[in-house]
């Protein structure tokens, strides 16, 4: 851990594929990617998605992330980056991608697991299904 | 009339909504109009009053000030930038 920002981005569309170099010398890597499902609830129902159009409050949303961010890397004594897509990304695309590097294995899990809930729970992103 | 007798000072607020909640509302902001130095609480009654597709979700809902969450008895500035942040879903 340092005392510098964790990489936050929001780019529009989906996000580019990664390569497969690790960040850091920590003993567990851990890749998260959130990818569009080619269906969402709707109502009792379910029905197909031809994409998610995400929608973000700028800046809170990239603040929100960081702060997020930092805590979690304080919590779990990790390294974290985070992209997130804005704007409509198709189904199968990559929307999310969270990076945890931790000495272990259980905190990367675990902070990987904190990091989602708490985003979901507390970071302005919405997502507006585009119906198939 | 005498000071006392004057009634209390409004203003009009704008409120800005996003997501599935700027979609309920058919709009992307709502104007209320409060007293001065109206709290979060008021804002969150003055939407209630103001858009009633708005209503189910507000409960669940948490009001943005300057861009940071704050709590129901801030009072909120006349000039801030005032958001509904509820139903969030990113990932």
């Amino acid at each position: 851990m340092n005392g510098a920002s964790p990489p936050i981005s929001l780019s529009p569309g989906p996000l580019a594929p990664i390569g497969s170099a690790s960040p850091s010398t920590y003993g567990a890597v851990l890749t998260f990617e959130g990818v569009v499902r080619p269906s969402e609830p709707d109502g009792a129902a379910s029905r197909p998605l031809a994409a998610l159009l995400y929608e973000a409050y700028e800046p809170m949303t990239t603040q929100e992330l960081a702060r997020l961010a930092k805590t979690c890397e304080a919590e779990f004594e990790a390294i974290l980056s985070v992209e997130h897509s804005v704007g409509e990304v198709p189904v199968g695309a990559c929307s999310f991608r969270l990076r945890v590097a931790t000495p272990h294995r259980a905190a990367a899990l675990a902070c990987c697991a904190a990091f989602v809930d708490r985003m979901k729970r507390d970071v302005p992103l919405w997502k507006i299904p585009v119906w198939a | 009339m005498s000071a006392t007798d004057s009634p209390a000072a409004t203003r009009r607020l704008t409120v800005r909504l996003f997501g599935p909640q700027a979609r309920l509302a058919g709009a992307d902001a709502v104007t209320i109009t409060l007293p001065e130095n109206a709290t979060v609480a008021e804002i969150r009654s003055g939407l209630s009053e103001a858009c009633e597709p708005l209503r189910p979700s507000l409960s669940g809902s948490r009001i943005a000030v300057n861009h940071e969450y704050v709590s129901e008895s801030e009072p909120v500035a006349f000039d801030a930038e005032v958001a509904l942040i509820g139903l969030v879903s990113g990932g």
